[in-house]
């Protein structure tokens, strides 16, 4: 309880301005004085007296830190710093940050994108009383007509249980609306107990009643969305008249948001069956709800033995579930589109575990020096770790407006009858998932450099030759995820070429980009054509330790990651790192520290071209850490 | 240092709450020189290590300070003790105590 008060004092102080200082060093001056006053009266000359308070006081730095450390939170603190850190880091490379970034967002909002339509369109429940129990019956023949009219409600004998209940009929088109603007609008004919069956009541007003149907009055129940667009949501729009297909017909009632069953409709209007929908019209569809515990067998087996038919014509009935039918069509497209949006996520991420592998002999350097300076590899760790999470915070920050902006896009191109279109909105817990997955791959990748240093093998790669680069299992590791990148993205093409308008055409054997070869199929039109060895491209692809690149690879190298064809043209330009053992490590044109992170530690700017070698002599008056450092070097 | 620090905050907060009982109200300065008084100079302390510890009672609840004037015109913080720091007090050495006597059960058999 009382460390829980402490707690809360501390956070507290880290809310308000840092005062603590100064009041700690006013008290420690009165403290001092109080001391020195009692050893002048005790006979000390000024200078004594204060001397000898200072050595009674003790380590005054230490109990300052002391103090600081336990009025605040020294972890908040650390974040903070920490946090900056990674903020600076990542700017000092912004070329692989811009890429990373760009990578990660695209994949994270495809991603999200994907899943918020998905969601939306299949995976949400109808708006209705239990959906599940909703069912279509095709065809609505006769018999079923003249029931549906009466809005009848069966009872079976199944078990003693009413079976089914009530039914209803609707024919679906599409209605002129007069008024200004003059839309046209989906609408629907119905029965007097449409709503009754689908479990729904109007928000405001009423539904129709079996009076209105019989005297043919022209009333109309509109929609949500109508409602909004037409009368902002006015409750006073009960009773005024809409003029459908030439004809006045008036309000009565207004469906709750959501409802807009069949086809998007919103417009219902009240019919015998009959065709009173001008355009082009389908036969009236019958809709019934089933009872609980009645199976779709079971209610099809009634609705045979209701129409009477026998045969051929009694096999032609079925009763389907009413989501079934609305999202039948959908349903292979959304999957395919979702796994090709997994996909795009899964390549996102190995292009950027690529590019952090690409670092880790950079990064190598960097942690070996401050390993070598006293740093924990917990530190380290946590280091890196902020950094990753930067990168994706970052990339989510960018991911969201691009995935709304798809959205939006997508739903341009998707016809407005889909059931559950028009309610797309980005889904937080997609954005949630993707954005763990691109924290996931950042911080794995990331802390690959971290983890990969000991202490002990610092002195070398201090030194670092140009040969001595990326330890050899994440050379490897990289060229496994470029084979496996390359292989992603031909599934990709091909899943994508398959859906296509090219179905047929290409055959599927499986092209890998591996080693030097590229066989691909004469109908792909990606070229994969490989540099020869000695040429720029393959210079560029060296690791970024050796010395000797030019200012131009470097943008190179980043591009190669970027995409898969020429992920693919650097996978078989081999991963081979020549070396250049004799090779004279190169001043930089200054004179100035060359080493980048050291550059860093002074405050400088991160240069590029970056260099490998040390800072040689020059300037006199260097710090301690640029003495080590010459003693580390040979 | 480890426990030996623990078991020296611990002892060190009880002994600045019971100087603070006995004494009243006190400055930093004035605590110290008590703390070494009372144990007959057994115990040296830096001064300074006081005030890390006396932030930690004050952040738990168990005084509060506020600036003062000492008798020499002088202006320095002083720490009283609040009604939390006297039940405190009293827990803590009922803890002591405890801890003591059963430590001293095992140390006796020893003694011929």
């Amino acid at each position: 309880m009382r460390r829980l008060r402490a707690w809360l004092v501390r956070l507290l102080e880290m809310i308000r301005r840092d005062r603590g200082d100064q009041d700690l060093a006013a008290e420690i001056e009165a403290h001092l004085q109080l001391h020195i006053d009692d050893h002048i009266s005790a006979g000390m000359s000024a200078g004594e007296a204060r001397r000898a308070a200072l050595l009674k006081f003790g380590p005054i730095e230490a109990i300052r830190g002391a103090h600081r450390d336990r009025r605040r939170l020294p972890i908040v603190d650390a974040l903070a710093r920490d946090v900056r850190f990674a903020l600076r880091t990542v700017a000092r490379q912004p070329l692989f940050a811009f890429t990373a970034i760009l990578t990660l967002a695209l994949g994270i909002a495809a991603n999200a994108a994907v899943f918020s339509i998905v969601d939306a369109v299949l995976l949400r429940p109808l708006p209705y009383a239990d959906p599940d129990r909703l069912v279509r019956v095709d065809p609505p023949g006769q018999t079923f007509i003249q029931l549906g009219q009466q809005g009848f409600t069966l009872r079976a004998t199944i078990a003693e249980r009413v079976a089914l209940s009530a039914s209803a009929l609707h024919s679906a088109g599409a209605l002129n609306v007069g008024g200004d603007p003059a839309v046209r609008i989906r609408g629907a004919a119905i029965t007097g107990n449409f709503f009754d069956v689908l479990g729904v009541a109007p928000a405001i007003g009423r539904a129709f009643t079996q009076n209105d149907i019989a005297a043919r009055e022209r009333l109309v129940v509109i929609g949500d969305r109508f409602w909004a667009e037409r009368f902002d949501r006015s409750p006073d729009a009960i009773g005024r008249s809409i003029v459908l297909d030439g004809q006045p017909f008036s309000i009565v009632g207004v469906m709750p948001p959501g409802v807009d069953y069949p086809d998007a409709s919103q417009l219902w209007v009240p019919s015998n069956g009959g065709t009173q929908i001008a355009g082009p019209i389908p036969l009236p569809t019958l809709i019934t709800r089933l009872a609980a515990g009645v199976s779709l067998a079971q209610a099809r087996d009634e609705f045979v033995r209701l129409s009477g038919l026998k045969g051929q014509s009694a096999a032609a009935i079925e009763v389907t579930g009413l989501r079934d039918t609305l999202v039948a069509g959908v349903r292979p497209v959304a999957v395919a589109v979702w796994i090709a949006a997994g996909l795009v996520l899964l390549v996102a991420s190995i292009n950027v575990a690529n590019l952090l592998l690409a670092r880790v002999a950079v990064r190598q350097r960097e942690f070996s020096l401050r390993r070598a300076l006293g740093a924990s590899p917990a530190h380290l760790v946590r280091q890196v770790l902020i950094e990753g999470a930067v990168l994706s915070a970052l990339a989510a920050a960018l991911a969201i407006p691009v995935a709304i902006w798809t959205i939006h896009a997508a739903l341009a191109f998707l016809p407005a009858t889909i059931h559950g279109a028009a309610g797309v909105t980005l889904d937080g817990r997609a954005l949630l998932v993707t954005l763990g997955l691109a924290v996931a791959t950042t911080v794995a990748f990331g802390a690959a450099p971290a983890l990969s240093v000991r202490a002990r093998g610092a002195a070398d790669i201090l030194r670092a030759l140009p040969a001595t680069t990326v330890p050899p299992f994440w050379r490897r590791f990289r060229s496994v995820l470029l084979v496996a990148e390359c292989a992603l993205a031909v599934c990709h093409r091909r899943g994508r070429g398959d859906a296509g308008p090219n179905r047929g055409r290409r055959h599927g054997h499986r092209a890998r980009c591996h080693g030097r070869a590229c066989d691909r199929d004469r109908a792909e039109h990606t070229p994969c054509d490989l540099p020869e060895r000695g040429s720029s491209a393959c210079t560029a692809r060296r690791s970024p330790g050796n010395a000797g690149g030019d200012p131009r690879s470097r943008g190179r190298r980043a591009d190669q990651h970027a995409a898969w064809p020429r992920a693919c043209r650097a996978a078989g330009a081999g991963h081979r790192h020549p070396r250049r053992s004799g090779a004279p490590a190169r001043a930089a044109e200054d004179g100035a520290p060359t080493d980048g992170f050291t550059r860093v530690l002074r405050g400088g700017r991160y240069p590029a071209p970056y260099r490998t070698d040390l800072p040689g002599g020059g300037r006199p008056g260097r710090s301690a850490g640029h003495a080590r450092e010459r003693a580390l070097r040979p | 240092m480890g426990k030996d620090t623990d078991i020296w905050q611990g002892t060190l907060a009880l002994m600045v709450l019971k100087t603070l009982e006995a004494m009243g109200p006190l400055h930093g300065y004035g605590i110290a020189r008590r703390i070494e008084q009372t144990s007959r100079d057994a115990l040296t302390l830096n001064y300074g290590t006081l005030y890390p510890a006396l932030l930690k009672l004050e952040q738990e609840g168990y005084i509060v300070s506020a600036w003062g004037t000492s008798e020499n015109n002088r202006r320095a913080k002083y720490y009283s003790l609040s009604r939390a720091g006297r039940k405190q007090v009293a827990r803590a050495a009922r803890e002591w105590e405890r801890a003591t006597a059963i430590v001293s059960r095992f140390l006796a058999p020893e003694k011929p």
